[in-house]
């Protein structure tokens, strides 16, 4: 579905902060397009602050975001636009906009600088929305959707921009225990498809749901990078939450199922 | 949380269709009350007169002699007043509208950066210091504008720039600031004749500048500020979601905001300069419009456009022909704007949450 095939996001020796404070500093990895890419940490680690620096939001103090190569931070927001989708975490606008003006949108880096979406554009959306199962909204009002519809809509806005990596900011925050699933399995579908999936989460087990690699941040400045298997053991864990838990996989090889669970 | 969630959702239905008609209807409403108004005023002139004496100006015709008065209180006095009324109307309205999309904020309005404080500190000056009209008009649009770029500047040392509410806050100081000057140099004025002037001034009107120069001036700012709006309808509406989520979709965000600040300040500012200061008109039409064709740019632009025109020309009406003698139209905006605004907010009462 995307052709993606071989293209790899690299983040060389990254460090990002705010002005001259350093949160984070000499972080690497590399994301292939067609894996889901986790990222996880307690709160105030610096996983926002990653996650923003990779997206543009914030400047990147030292090392480099690349995508074959090509140094994010050199092309225009248009270009950037192109191969990096975004799926954030509020879903708040005042304005009563229709669910396809918002998928709509996607198209903007597309539409040349003084253009309107035109008709293949409005295809563009129209597929969106339809790989994702939600073309009966497209009339909908936008601020009138359940949470779990505004995710799955921002998702299609995304797509939209037909990109070829897309960046989640807790996707799952803000859903009830089916939407958490039915997002979850989205996730790895678009994965399967050929996307590259970059997603931050407080959630372990939803990483043993969709995800390929995981970064973990932890207090003492480690930063594991790495398969699931080997980043988010029990120990890993408890050491970056501060919180005994264990990590149990399922006993025969009859279902693929690993989950996470505290210790008390 | 609750102010801004107050949107009345639109009545028509979702589909170009619909909405292009309602702007086609707005449109043909428009022309019909821009023919009617010329026609209305001390002396009567019937619709009919008006079309025939239309029809051979258009046609390069001579007219009749015994049309000749007729046809200079049409094209000499009433054309102009209600062309500057609707461009004024119409710019106030864009500019309130593109304000609102910027801040993602329905509560905005055109002032909100000091525009009009700022110009009217320029005209009570011009008025001290005996200036003519036109040094009246440059002073009020070069204050105007001077203050909008204040703002700018103290947001960008104290901000970075980079926030909106960094911007609004200086917004605020900086108008406060030009009030209080503006209202010094009212105090140290010499004479009550220049002081009701001064008054009489920032309440707003038509009548002082109704002259095809003044139409022209008028009609070169409104282009000026309403073509970049047009030509960027679509990168505006990613706005709606906030500065990342617009950049993160190719926005680029910093010469997107520069354009809608420069673009509504020149409209605000030469509306104010030519027909002083006039509320409501950028608060309400924009909130009207979205009611009826929805928040996307595209269309919001037409509709705050033609709306404003057609509610600034309402207002004329009120003026030049129901009321007697020359009520400042300051005054009858907030009077008919403050109930036409509650009742917009009742028919959106459904969603306040």
């Amino acid at each position: 579905m995307f052709g993606a095939k071989d293209v790899d996001l690299s983040l060389e020796n990254v460090s990002c902060g705010y002005g001259s404070k350093v949160i984070l500093s000499g972080f690497s990895a590399s994301i292939p397009a067609g894996e889901v890419f986790c990222l996880l940490g307690p709160n105030g680690i610096g996983k926002t602050t990653l996650f923003k620096s990779i997206l543009g939001f914030l400047p990147i103090l030292k090392g480099r975001v690349t995508i074959e190569g090509q140094d994010l931070n050199s092309l225009a927001r248009a270009a950037r636009a192109k191969l990096m989708g975004y799926v954030p975490q509020s879903q708040f606008t005042p304005f009563a906009f229709s669910v396809m003006d918002v998928v709509i949108m996607g198209r903007t880096a597309h539409m040349g600088l003084l253009g309107r979406p035109s008709a293949s554009d409005y295809l563009v959306a129209r597929r969106s929305l339809a790989r994702l199962g939600i073309e009966d909204l497209k009339d909908r009002f936008f601020t009138e959707l359940s949470g779990g519809e505004k995710q799955m809509v921002l998702i299609a806005r995304a797509l939209t921009q037909e990109p070829t990596f897309l960046m989640m900011d807790e996707p799952t925050s803000n859903l009830d225990f089916g939407n958490q699933v039915k997002v979850l399995k989205i996730i790895r579908d678009l994965a399967d498809q050929g996307l590259g999936v970059i997603m931050t989460t407080h959630f372990p087990d939803h990483v043993f749901q969709c995800g390929d690699k995981a970064a973990l941040l932890t207090p003492l400045g480690t930063r594991l990078v790495g398969p699931l298997k080997t980043v988010l053991t029990a120990d890993n864990l408890s050491l970056a939450y501060g919180v005994k838990v264990t990590v149990l996989k399922w006993p025969d090889s009859s279902l693929d199922l690993t989950v996470c669970r505290p210790l008390y | 949380m609750s102010l801004t969630q107050s949107q009345p959702r639109r009545i028509s239905l979702v589909g170009g269709r619909v909405d292009g008609l309602v702007l086609v209807a707005i449109g043909l409403a428009s022309l019909v009350a821009i023919i009617v108004n010329l026609g209305l005023g001390a002396n009567d002139i019937p619709i009919s007169e008006v079309a025939h004496l239309a029809w051979r100006k258009i046609l390069g015709q001579e007219v009749d002699p015994a049309y000749r008065r007729f046809e200079v209180i049409l094209f000499g006095v009433r054309l102009p007043r209600v062309l500057l009324a609707f461009l004024a109307g119409s710019a106030l309205s864009l500019a309130g509208a593109a304000y609102q999309a910027l801040f993602r904020n329905p509560m905005v309005v055109p002032d909100i950066l000091g525009v009009s404080s700022g110009a009217g500190v320029g005209a009570s000056l011009a008025i001290v210091l005996g200036l003519p009209t036109v040094g009246l008009h440059l002073m009020a649009f070069t204050f105007g504008l001077g203050a909008v770029f204040l703002v700018l500047f103290i947001a960008n040392v104290v901000g970075r720039g980079r926030s909106l509410l960094v911007l609004i806050l200086v917004g605020v100081v900086v108008s406060a600031l030009f009030g209080a000057v503006g209202s010094f140099v009212k105090y140290i004025s010499a004479d009550d004749q220049s002081l009701s002037s001064m008054v009489l001034w920032l309440m707003g009107g038509f009548s002082r500048s109704s002259s095809l120069d003044n139409v022209k001036i008028m009609a070169l700012a409104f282009f000026i500020g309403a073509i970049p709006l047009w030509l960027t309808r679509w990168r505006i509406n990613a706005l709606a979601f906030g500065e990342e989520e617009a950049q993160s979709m190719g926005v680029n965000y910093e010469s997107l905001r520069l354009i809608i600040i420069v673009s509504s300040t020149i409209m605000t500012a030469s509306s104010v300069a030519l027909c002083g200061l006039i509320g409501w008109v950028g608060l309400i039409i924009p909130h009207l419009a979205r009611f009826l064709v929805g928040p996307s740019f595209s269309r919001l632009l037409p509709a705050t456009i033609l709306g404003g025109g057609l509610f600034m020309l309402l207002v004329d009406t009120v003026v030049r022909v129901v009321l007697p003698g020359e009520t400042p139209v300051g005054i009858i905006t907030s009077i008919l704007g403050a109930p036409l605004f509650i009742i917009i907010l009742c028919l959106g009462r459904k969603t306040w949450t």
